[in-house]
């Protein structure tokens, strides 16, 4: 027995020390390697109403049609009738003629009559469907330019988004690529484009709202903001700013535009959301565009 | 047993890199220069000052805040109901008409004691909180003061500059061929009161910096003569009366000493003399007119005209070293130049193809900007928080006027003083 125990002490320490390397390396194994709570379940947000929520929507201008002027057309001549005399014959017929004539004329007259009221009438109509057809021309004429407007910043933006893919996509062949990486990467291609695309949209967005106007004149003047997102667009909480301006009205100004921008564009597919759902947004709202 | 081991933690190390992604930055550079829209609601009146009152409290407030060219007025025609107090407001009635801020308050008025007293609130609609909350009060007499003393604390508040809606212009009346007038006025032309009266022609009036004088020059001795009008005795002294024409005032950043202009002894050329009088020295002298001289806030140099060049061109001068420089390049002439508060612009009249437009130089990067059409604008001068601009305008065979264009040429409003012609006017300062 005793010498039992003596060999079993000599292998002891090994295997004891094995023993706990084993427990040590599988509780780690345990907690480490097995996904738990890493991924945002993907849900959506919702607000409870018991009523549907009245809008009051700001009452369209309606300008009313200028009442047309029309003219009572003039009362048909009275035809008077004449007692009828007794006269020689060749002096009735003289006077039937004079009496026909006489109506002819006053019937002409009132056709003329008619004939000038419609003339007018027509006339006004005319004036009026021309200043409607100017009314219009000027309002396409507005909606145009600022259609060219539109066109012009989005052109410009596009520009701008150009350059960035540009950049990035340099950027991204000139790192080597390293020996661990995860699956997104090597699926590739796709998907970094995706995400330029929504980064992209966000920085449009959210530059239309930018007012420099509050940040001074200094061309450097830089801001660095952090945002949570959720699957809707919304920020998740406040944002959070990590680099100041030093001028409270541009700090002021520029988390007002984040907020203005909800809900931001973003993609719609879990896995890339994810990669954007953390941003950080740096601004530099007098640099030259 | 050791493979087994270093086949584990590379495993789990390998694991960890697939869960930590870094973080996409989006870079935005520049912006708009956006209006930021508020709404103003009317307040709540219950006081008879309210009734006999030309403009509302809130109508005051939206004129000035519209002036000032940085802020959206919207609407509130839509709304279904105006809130007395910040618990009252229905947040999604406000973003529905787009609105970032709103401004509403209530006014309630002690007749006993004869005083009124605003409670009003400037309310966050997207953060949905009160931004302030404040009690003011005063004599009914006080109601447009009252009014301007709300834009002011709200445009301070949102753009971290000083409000100028509180403060006083002066300018002078042609009411007649003989009858000339130097007036003084709220700076929206509210209660104006004559401060000087003459028979002759008043020109170039210029409020000290400090509030406390207005210099303008008179021809009431049949030729430019210099005058210093104190505002708080109600006196004045002759500053410059020397031979020849005196004209021009400008005064320094310490009301201490002016910049004058003097045909003395030659054409036109800069001098510089102490407030009261005392001390003349020539600053320039060159063949050329020198005229319409400016200081810069930092009181070291002095901007002005001179015909050096052929054409009326603005320069500048170092009053210590005397070192001067051609500052403007642009256009045919460039005349009555004047300085932002913060030194940073130019703002003078520019002339080409035969209009005269107001228009900026940026003093940092030589960027030049006009702001107005003309077609015959004169007399430019900074708001003293230099967000605004004061000027005189002609449009064709009309009267002359005054009135003011923001800084970001987004809106030009006139000031009402009357009908008569109105020549030249100047802005006194902050004083809260």
């Amino acid at each position: 027995m005793f010498f039992y125990n003596q060999l079993e002490n000599n292998y002891n320490t090994q295997a004891n020390l094995f023993t706990l390397l084993i427990h040590v390396g599988l509780f780690i194994f345990m907690i480490f390697s097995i996904q738990w709570n890493m991924q945002v379940p993907y849900y959506a947000e919702v607000e409870l109403w018991d009523t549907i929520p009245t809008q009051t929507k700001p009452a369209p201008i309606v300008k009313k049609p200028e009442p047309k002027k029309i003219k009572k057309p003039a009362p048909p001549p009275v035809i008077k009738q004449e007692p009828i005399k007794v006269e020689r014959d060749a002096e009735i017929q003289l006077k039937k003629k004079k009496a026909a004539e006489l109506k002819k004329k006053k019937e002409i007259e009132a056709l003329q009559k008619k004939l000038q009221e419609q003339e007018k009438l027509e006339q006004l109509q005319k004036q009026l469907l021309e200043q409607e057809k100017l009314k219009q021309v000027q309002e396409k004429l507005k909606e145009q330019e600022k259609l060219e407007q539109l066109q012009k910043q989005l052109l410009e933006q596009e520009k701008i988004a150009q350059i960035q893919k540009e950049l990035r996509e340099k950027d991204l062949s000139e790192k080597p690529r390293v020996a661990i990486e995860s699956n997104q990467d090597v699926l590739g291609g796709t998907d970094s484009s995706e995400l330029a695309k929504y980064k992209t949209l966000i920085q449009q967005k959210i530059h239309q709202n930018v007012n420099k106007q509050l940040c001074g004149l200094e061309p450097d003047t830089t801001l660095v903001f952090k945002i949570t997102l959720m699957p809707t667009g919304y920020l998740l909480s406040d944002s959070k700013m990590l680099q100041s301006s030093k001028i409270a009205s541009c700090d002021e100004a520029v988390e007002r535009a984040i907020l203005q921008s909800q809900p931001l564009p973003v993609p719609t597919e879990s896995r890339l959301f994810s990669r954007l759902k953390d941003l950080e947004l740096k601004f530099q709202p007098n640099a030259i565009q | 047993m050791r493979d087994f081991l270093k086949f584990f933690i590379i495993l789990f190390f390998g694991m960890q890199i697939q869960h930590a992604a870094a973080i996409e930055t989006i870079e935005i550079l520049g912006g708009k220069a956006n209006q930021i829209p508020i709404a103003v609601t009317p307040f709540d009146e219950q006081t008879l000052a309210a009734q006999k009152q030309p403009q509302k409290i809130n109508q005051i407030i939206e004129n000035d805040l519209i002036r000032s060219g940085l802020f959206d007025i919207l609407n509130t025609g839509g709304v279904s109901s105006y809130p007395r107090n910040a618990d009252e407001v229905n947040y999604s009635n406000w973003s529905a008409i787009q609105a970032q801020f709103l401004i509403l308050g209530q006014i309630v008025s002690d007749t006993k004691s004869n005083t009124m007293e605003v409670k009003w609130s400037l309310v966050d609609i997207y953060k949905q909180n009160v931004v302030l909350s404040l009690v003011l009060k005063g004599r009914p007499s006080q109601y447009r003061a009252i009014a301007h003393k709300i834009s002011d604390t709200v445009y301070e508040k949102l753009t971290g500059t000083k409000g100028v809606f509180h403060t006083k212009i002066a300018f002078v009346k042609k009411k007649a061929k003989d009858s000339y007038a130097l007036y003084v006025s709220d700076y929206d032309g509210f209660n104006q009161r004559a401060i000087v009266k003459s028979k002759k022609p008043i020109i170039s009036p210029r409020w000290s910096p400090n509030g406390e004088k207005i210099a303008y020059v008179s021809f009431e001795k049949e030729k430019p003569v210099i005058y210093i009008q104190n505002l708080v005795s109600g006196q004045r002294i002759l500053l410059a009366n020397f031979k020849g024409n005196n004209s021009a005032p400008a005064w320094s950043p310490d009301s201490k000493k002016l910049a004058i202009v003097l045909t003395y002894s030659a054409n036109s050329q800069i001098y510089i003399i102490n407030e009261d009088g005392t001390d003349i020295k020539q600053l320039i002298r060159t063949y050329a007119i020198n005229t319409e001289p400016a200081w810069a806030p930092n009181g070291e140099e002095i901007f002005y005209v001179s015909d050096r060049g052929g054409s009326g061109q603005i320069y500048k001068i170092n009053i210590k070293t005397l070192e001067t420089k051609r500052v403007t390049y642009e256009g045919n002439n460039n005349l009555s130049p004047s300085l932002s508060p913060d030194g940073k612009l130019l703002l003078f009249i520019s002339q080409k193809d035969r209009k005269y437009r107001v228009a900026l130089q940026n003093l940092l990067n030589n960027q030049y900007l006009t702001l107005t059409e003309g077609p015959h604008d004169e007399s430019p001068l900074f708001s003293p928080n230099g967000h605004m601009i004061l000027f005189t305008y002609k449009d064709y065979g009309k009267t002359s006027k005054i009135g003011t264009v923001s800084i970001n040429g987004l809106t030009k409003t006139p000031i009402n003083v009357g009908s008569e012609t109105i020549l030249e006017s100047t802005w006194g300062p902050i004083t809260n």
